[in-house]
């Protein structure tokens, strides 16, 4: 299986730093996207959805259908976490966290594009709950990701939970966005901001994606993930190797340990309910 | 789930409570909150400061106690309808909150080793998110219109922050664990 690129050799203390630097960057960037976009969809649907795709029923059924479609962004969200959860344990944190960004950035800018109920009729609000499904699948696996981002560069345990805490900021930075940019807009005279106004912020995900694209591509796979993939590769070749008695001695406690490995990468060791 | 239902509870369902409840406007609302969540940006580090110092556990459990103990004292505090009081009950509750939202990152990551990490942390926050956050407003709205009555709804979260400390207490600790390695 292919993993995400491995580094030359290990990096001197100063490249460790800037990398570190980046891939806080990178993960708290990626958070604040995340929860922007998944909060604003959940404030506009209170605001505009409800009259301007669910209009033939009465208003507060319409206010209902469109927390239906802000409910299905919250099933898509473990639904995410399995898939990239999958991929991120198998092939890297990098690619998956890149898979996510695209997802929830996209199907977010294109929430700004879906003509209304007037225009193209029941396809209006069925495009809008098929985006938040994705929207929320994306929203699923990019939290994980950008914690261990952040964490499995950490050097020692002393700043793990400074380095995770990053990522968590992109919570209220997503908030904070998103609140600022309705307040903005919904200032506008009359009806702008019912027929174009209330578009704009999520169009504006698009920056944001572009500068969150733009740094994750440069960041390395994390040390800790590279030296488990490394070390995984290394005990495969042994074991496959192994033609003398000296050899499979040595192995055989390893190769124990990789038949152990196996099944448990499909059960959860420890769970906590309280995250 | 301690974390989950009070923030959704003060990001969400404020704005039902405080425009129907309390009276205040929709823009005042927003703008509490804009503050609120200015203030987080310093708080969360901070707290993620907290945990590698004092344990995560600790830091944790002492935020979800101090949440579901305060969640009384907040809707008091937004009954008054001034706005001084009430920018500062959330910015309060927000300080609690983050003490719990800070080392939860590194609190989740820590409970897997490296090959199952991603997976399971991202699967239990989002099941989280799910059962605890998700349905937290509505079930808030529910309470409000049986009982009329923020008390019961600071009750709610005070069951909620009881089930956190709890299931923190029990969680063993990542401390003594080698984070870097799969230790089979």
């Amino acid at each position: 299986m292919t993993t995400a690129e491995v580094a030359a050799g290990p990096l001197s203390d100063f490249d460790h730093r800037a990398q570190l630097r980046r891939a806080v960057i990178a993960s708290t960037v990626g958070t604040t996207i995340e929860w922007y976009d998944f909060l604003l969809y959940g404030q506009m649907a209170a605001l505009v959805f409800a009259k301007l795709y669910f209009p033939s029923s009465d208003p507060l059924t319409g206010t209902l259908q469109a927390f239906a479609v802000f409910a299905v962004g919250f099933v898509a969200r473990p639904i995410g976490a399995a898939i990239f959860g999958h991929y991120g344990d198998r092939i890297g944190r990098k690619a998956a966290l890149i898979a996510t960004l695209l997802l929830t950035g996209l199907s977010t800018f294109l929430v700004g594009c879906v003509p209304t109920y007037e225009q193209i009729g029941i396809w209006g609000p069925v495009v809008l709950v098929v985006l938040r499904f994705i929207q929320g699948i994306g929203v699923g696996g990019e939290w994980g990701g950008s914690v261990l981002l952040s964490m499995e560069w950490a050097r020692t345990s002393k700043n793990r939970g400074f380095l995770a805490a990053w990522p968590q900021f992109g919570g209220p930075a997503g908030f904070f966005l998103a609140n600022l940019a309705i307040l903005a807009f919904s200032q506008m005279s009359g009806d702008q901001f019912l027929s174009w106004g209330w578009r704009v912020p999520f169009w504006l995900s698009l920056i944001m994606v572009g500068i969150g694209l733009s740094i994750r591509l440069g960041i390395l796979e994390t040390p800790i993930f590279q030296r488990v993939i490394a070390e995984e590769r290394s005990r495969v070749r042994r074991s496959s190797r192994s033609s003398n008695a000296n050899q499979r001695r040595s192995c055989s406690p390893r190769s124990r340990e990789w038949g152990k490995w196996l099944p448990s990468t499909y059960t959860t060791p420890s769970f906590s309910p309280t995250a | 789930m301690g974390q989950m239902a009070p923030v959704y509870v003060y990001n969400a369902f404020v704005f039902t409570y405080g425009m129907k409840v309390v009276g205040a406007s929709r823009d005042f609302l927003l703008i509490v909150l804009l503050i609120g969540s200015f203030f987080s940006f310093f708080t969360i580090p901070f707290s993620g400061y907290l945990s590698d110092r004092l344990g995560r556990r600790h830091v944790y459990i002492f935020g979800a106690a101090a949440t579901g103990l305060f969640a009384f004292a907040y809707f008091a505090m937004l009954d008054t309808a001034m706005p001084g009081l009430i920018i500062l009950a959330t910015l309060i509750a927000f300080a609690f909150h983050d003490l719990m939202w800070g080392p939860l990152a590194a609190l989740t990551a820590e409970s897997f080793t490296p090959r199952l990490r991603y997976s399971g942390a991202s699967i239990g926050f989002q099941l989280a998110a799910v059962f605890a956050g998700g349905p937290a407003p509505m079930i808030a709205t529910a309470i409000l219109a049986s009982t009329g009555s923020g008390q019961m709804i600071a009750l709610y979260i005070f069951g909620c922050a009881i089930v956190s400390v709890a299931a923190t207490a029990f969680l063993p600790s990542g401390r003594d664990r080698d984070f870097t390695r799969d230790h089979v």
